[in-house]
């Protein structure tokens, strides 16, 4: 037990927990009203919100996640799984935050519910609940906390209970600013990681060792399709949508001191995010490498890539920064999505349920016993998936599903009022049978460890993964909201007051 | 592509990564804490400001 780190590394790590703890309770009592905690008073300025934007996403299941799928499939996880995001940022950044920043919002729900009305409302705020409980970031801390040799629920009660005490405390001031000291944690560690890791599997030339089995002998690992299906790419490429209905992001747009702020913060997030996947994917690789030379175990599973190198190339103390580092990306997403969580419960579908108004005291108070109630619900759940991946795209693939088409008609152009739930309701729909399908029709994959359908064409054997339903959801949402603006297509469209636009960056 | 120039390439980009996540993100760090302290001094001397005018 507590085998593979140091007493400095443990040393490393408790200064850290105690920090954050100081923090949450330095930040309590500064924090006045509903606003102020949920939304940090919208006084989010450009440094800060590209710290809490790039170690939000950075949870666990990403890090991970990238890692594993460099382990398994090499570049084709930077080119087909992290490009495409850069671009949806984009996007986001120019178009969509100028748009945003036009509505009286606080929340994604909030939003669709002035185009179409609190049945959206409620579906969009379950979708956000489901995709932002922190599920996954939890089972990531468990898995790492068991590798680490630590007792699992001893860890869990320090690590969740750190982070939950200083949510509850500080809202997103507390969030925003452990999400800065993580932030620098992260990257420095992830830096630092990278040149001893290449020295210790012989320098560049070890992509000469990755597996080979693609035509005339070359490696997949060094492709930028990695020998995958077309409809394994495009099912990864299109997982960047949820970029755009991602409720960290809409958050922190509301929570900006003006549009320049955001913009620029997500504009230069994309350098970070871009650095941060590519080590993250090169030491994935450099891990299937080590595999090869007989540095690591060949039992190596894919989402312990990454800390396993980073272990086997960093001396005493420096791990305890790795681990340090790697629970402050854990701990960053845990704490930023139970409070997004707790906000869905409380602000999006409670003020609806609740027939007595909320006094915003009242409103901060039930959100912040809400952070308690999500993590502990979360922790409950945690331990459904296997492979990171897949549980990330599941949960992406349910919040793209039930709002992305609501959300880009709703900021685009002046749909019908009830188009937003039959586009919501189609696009579960397609989700459900398209898992329904793959899993009834289909085979296990036991290398993939996930359910396949393999269909003949007159182009070849077409593979059909169940991790990829959101290349099915997106057209099926498509197809209801045209359907529905068709049916409804007389009908008087709503009228939003928005905002005069800001200032352009 | 050969193995060489691939592995030269992976050099660069991954350079250029760990310059981005060491110095970049270290003085975004700093940006940020100074933005800190300069919003909460300006906050500070406004309220000041506001205080002795009631005064």
């Amino acid at each position: 037990m507590f085998d593979k780190l140091s007493t400095l590394d443990w040393g490393v790590i408790g200064l850290f927990l105690a920090g954050m703890l100081a923090l949450g309770g330095f930040l309590a009592s500064r924090i006045g009203g509903f606003k102020e905690y949920f939304l940090a008073g919208g006084a989010l300025s450009t440094p800060l919100l590209i710290c809490t934007l790039v170690s939000t996403y950075y949870g666990l299941d990403v890090t991970f996640g990238t890692s594993e799928s460099g382990f398994y499939y090499g570049l084709a996880a930077w080119f087909w799984y992290s490009l495409p995001y850069y671009f949806f940022i984009a996007f986001a950044a120019v178009i969509v935050a100028r748009r945003l920043r036009r509505y009286d919002a606080m929340t994604l729900p909030d939003l669709l519910d002035q185009h179409y009305g609190s049945g959206m409302r409620m579906a969009a705020a379950a979708a956000c609940f489901i995709y932002s409980a922190p599920i996954l970031a939890i089972g990531g801390m468990m898995a790492l906390l068991e590798w680490a040799g630590v007792p699992t629920w001893l860890g869990l009660v320090i690590t969740i209970g750190v982070c939950g005490a200083y949510t509850v405390m500080g809202g997103l001031w507390a969030d925003t600013l452990s999400d800065t000291i993580q932030f620098v944690l992260m990257c420095v560690t992830l830096a630092f990681c990278l040149p001893a890791a290449v020295t210790w599997v012989g320098g560049w030339d070890f992509i000469q060792d990755l597996p080979a089995g693609g035509a005339g002998g070359e490696s997949p690992y060094l492709m930028h399709h990695g020998g995958l299906s077309p409809w394994v790419l495009a099912s990864w490429a299109l997982t960047g949508t949820t970029v755009l209905v991602e409720p960290a992001f809409y958050q922190r747009v509301f929570a900006a001191r003006d549009t320049r702020a955001i913009t620029r913060a997500l504009l230069m997030g994309i350098v970070l995010w871009a650095a941060y996947d590519w080590i993250a994917v090169m030491l994935g690789m450099i891990a299937q490498a080590a595999v090869q030379q007989g540095l690591l175990d060949t039992a190596l599973k894919g989402k312990e890539a990454l800390l396993e190198v980073g272990v086997a190339v960093l001396p005493f103390g420096l791990r305890g920064v790795l681990i340090g580092g790697i629970i402050s990306a854990a701990m960053s997403t845990i704490d930023s999505y139970s409070l997004l969580a707790a906000g869905n419960l409380v602000y999006d579908i409670g003020t609806r349920v609740v027939r007595r108004p909320l006094s915003d005291r009242q409103l901060m108070w039930a959100t912040r016993g809400a952070v308690v109630l999500v993590l502990v619900f979360s922790l409950a759940v945690s331990m459904a998936f296997e492979r990171l991946r897949d549980a990330w795209q599941f949960m992406a693939a349910i919040l793209s599903a039930v709002v992305l088409v609501p959300t880009m008609a709703a900021l685009f152009l002046r749909p019908a009022r009830r188009a937003g739930l039959w586009a919501a309701a189609a696009g579960l729909a397609g989700l459900v049978t398209y898992y329904a399908t793959v899993r009834g029709l289909g085979v296990f994959d036991a290398d993939e460890e996930s359910f396949v359908l393999r269909i003949p064409t007159i182009f070849g054997m077409v593979e059909v993964w169940q991790s990829t339903g959101i290349v099915a959801a997106l057209p099926c949402s498509l197809v209801g909201w045209l359907l529905a603006e068709r049916r409804f297509r007389h009908e008087p469209r709503p009228e939003i007051s928005l905002r005069p636009p800001e200032n352009s960056p | 592509m050969s193995t060489e120039v691939l592995a030269r390439g992976f050099a660069v980009l991954s350079w250029l990564s760990i310059f981005v996540l060491g110095p970049g993100a270290i003085a975004i760090f700093v940006w940020a804490m100074l933005d800190l302290y300069w919003s909460s001094r300006a906050e500070g001397a406004k309220s000041q400001d506001s205080d002795s005018k009631e005064g």
